[in-house]
């Protein structure tokens, strides 16, 4: 099914475009939400990727699996979108927890992904995509420092910084 | 993955699960507007398709055109030839012995005097001499009018020799599709000349030509590769114009401007990432480049051979590249992802320019269309002399180019 519609993809056929679209939008979404600002920036961000998808599906080797490598590229997407949004004033920091170390019986899973998206998209977008780098997609510092074109120390400093401030948000939420 | 003890921490594991791999709900508003940016891209996504379609059909037209105008041309001196067939035939009836007699004299001199062939690099005319009309045979007035408007016909190699009968059949057979029992009639002075004069004059360079300068309009598709001719992408296109500096019958130098749009894939040995820090320590397995070059040809080109309408020609020499637009991708090992690698992507306007980085080697077909206007169809092939780009690549081009000429005075 899915070598179906690359196929078609191959040949500019819009209803096959249409089809990839639909059976990764959900996949595609999940990922740029936790790198954009907003729901918006985010569809936008995947629009960007499918559309290097769909101009770049010729490239694509069909004897790989297909979804880590649409992955990569909304996520390298996602990471030039942070780059041409630098010099957009960085949103509000949240305090740094007076502790600096989280508490561990605070965290509840009842939070909704909802909610932890809110709190990701509360983060500078610096510090969201370290996080989101490193934890969710599991790349080492010296990779993110690469991709991001800052140092290693720089990455480990974000990340750090961010994880206290998601502490923060969380314990702000459960008050 | 990650550092060991790092998965330990309950935030990251936290986060790690409720984010990874959710599934967001379908919005058809999202689709609308990544279909209106296909929409705008797919025009614009492969220019050369239009290019080269718009090339095609205006060859095809002036191909068509010439067609057209050469076969009204043959169907005037046609219906002119069968005229006077008609008129010479009842001269012929009333003036049977004397008239015999006189040709036959007319042969025997022509027969036994010497007789140098018709060439285009001495441009000798044919003899005359031992046809020299006898005043009031009309026929050896009509067979001297024929050899003098051949003398003023610029054939290469017609192979047309001194004997006026052989002269008059050359005139038929390459004016008409007349039959051989039709060669023994002679045309009227007036028609054959008439007929001959209304044939352009030669187009390429010859016996007789001038130094001119012809500009042209190019464009074509171009096939790149780096390292070696093999493994090519997608075709990229040539648009530009040219020009060729007569200096002789047969010799030119050519140059230009053309603004190319290559695309190639170059193997881990066939970039240089010393220059520059590309990622740090892992290894590129491929790179793909597409990047806007402009083309200097400095070419001296030969005609082998020329025809009353059209050439053949080689030329050779050397290009010049001046990198406008590099745009890379470049595929490196990754064992962190499932595929085993990764893709990232860079660009440069850096404008730098390579002299006489590649030689080019072309021949050509040029087609004449009027005196000053022509078409012509060159393939051709660059051969990369040093690297060029960022990555310094060793070159390689083929492809085809379409030009429409137009010959200054």
């Amino acid at each position: 099914m899915l070598e179906k519609i690359i196929k078609g993809c191959r040949k500019g056929q819009r209803e096959s475009q249409k089809e990839l679209y639909k059976m990764f939008y959900g996949y595609g979404m999940s990922i740029t939400l936790r790198y954009a600002d907003s729901r918006d920036q985010a569809a936008e961000i995947l629009n960007d990727a499918f559309m290097k998808i769909f101009t770049n599906i010729a490239q694509y080797d069909p004897s790989r699996p297909f979804k880590p490598w649409l992955r990569r590229i909304i996520i390298n997407t996602a990471i030039n979108a942070f780059h041409s949004n630098k010099t957009i004033p960085e949103k509000q920091r949240l305090e740094e927890s007076q502790n600096g170390m989280y508490r561990q019986e605070q965290i509840t899973s009842g939070i909704s992904y909802k909610e932890l998206i809110a709190m990701v998209q509360q983060l500078s977008p610096a510090y969201r995509t370290v996080f989101n780098l490193y934890v969710i997609e599991g790349f080492k510092h010296r990779e993110i420092a690469d991709m991001l074109g800052i140092a290693v120390g720089t990455s480990k400093s974000n990340l750090a910084k961010a994880k206290q401030n998601l502490q923060a948000i969380i314990e702000k939420n459960l008050v | 993955m990650n550092e060991i003890g790092k998965n330990n921490d309950p935030l990251e594991n936290f986060f790690r699960e409720k984010l990874e791999d959710h599934n967001i709900a379908y919005d058809e508003r999202d689709w609308e507007k990544l279909e209106q940016r296909l929409d705008a891209a797919g025009t614009a996504s492969q220019p050369w398709i239009k290019w080269a379609a718009a090339a095609a059909i205006l060859l095809a037209s002036l191909l068509g055109y010439f067609i057209y105008e050469n076969y009204s041309a043959i169907n005037r001196i046609n219906d002119q030839l069968a005229n006077e067939k008609s008129s010479v035939t009842e001269e012929q009836s009333s003036q049977e012995l004397p008239k015999s007699k006189s040709e036959e004299q007319n042969q025997s001199k022509a027969k036994k005097g010497t007789q140098p062939e018709h060439s285009l690099a001495t441009d000798q005319p044919v003899n005359t001499s031992s046809s020299n009309p006898i005043p009031g045979d009309k026929s050896t007035e009509l067979l001297a009018a024929n050899i003098e408007a051949v003398n003023n016909w610029d054939c290469v190699s017609c192979g047309v020799s001194s004997d006026p009968q052989q002269i008059s059949l050359a005139l038929m057979r390459s004016t008409s599709p007349i039959s051989s029992e039709n060669a023994n009639h002679q045309p009227t002075p007036n028609a054959g000349q008439k007929g001959l004069a209304s044939q352009p004059r030669r187009w390429a360079a010859g016996a007789g030509a001038s130094p001119h300068i012809r500009l042209g309009l190019v464009v074509g598709p171009d096939l790149s590769t780096a390292g070696s001719l093999s493994n090519f992408e997608r075709p990229g296109y040539k648009l530009g114009v040219k020009a060729d500096v007569f200096l002789g019958p047969r010799f030119a130098i050519s140059t230009g401007i053309m603004h190319s749009n290559v695309r190639y894939t170059a193997g881990s040995s066939e970039y240089d990432f010393s220059s520059r820090y590309i990622a740090d320590g892992i290894a590129v397995q491929e790179t793909f480049a597409e990047c806007a070059i402009l083309e200097i040809p400095l070419t001296f080109r030969y005609n082998v051979k020329d025809f009353s309408q059209s050439g053949l020609f080689v030329s050779g020499g050397v290009s010049s590249y001046i990198m406008l637009n590099e745009h890379y991708q470049f595929t490196y090992e990754d064992r962190y992802n499932a595929n085993g690698e990764s893709v990232r992507e860079w660009s440069t306007r850096s404008g730098r320019a390579h002299i006489f980085s590649n030689a080019r080697i072309s021949a050509g077909y040029e087609q004449a269309l009027s005196n000053h206007l022509g078409v012509q169809i060159q393939p051709y092939l660059n051969i990369p002399l040093s690297g060029v780009g960022a990555g310094k690549v060793e070159l390689y081009s083929v492809g085809m180019l379409f030009s429409f000429n137009y010959k200054l005075r």
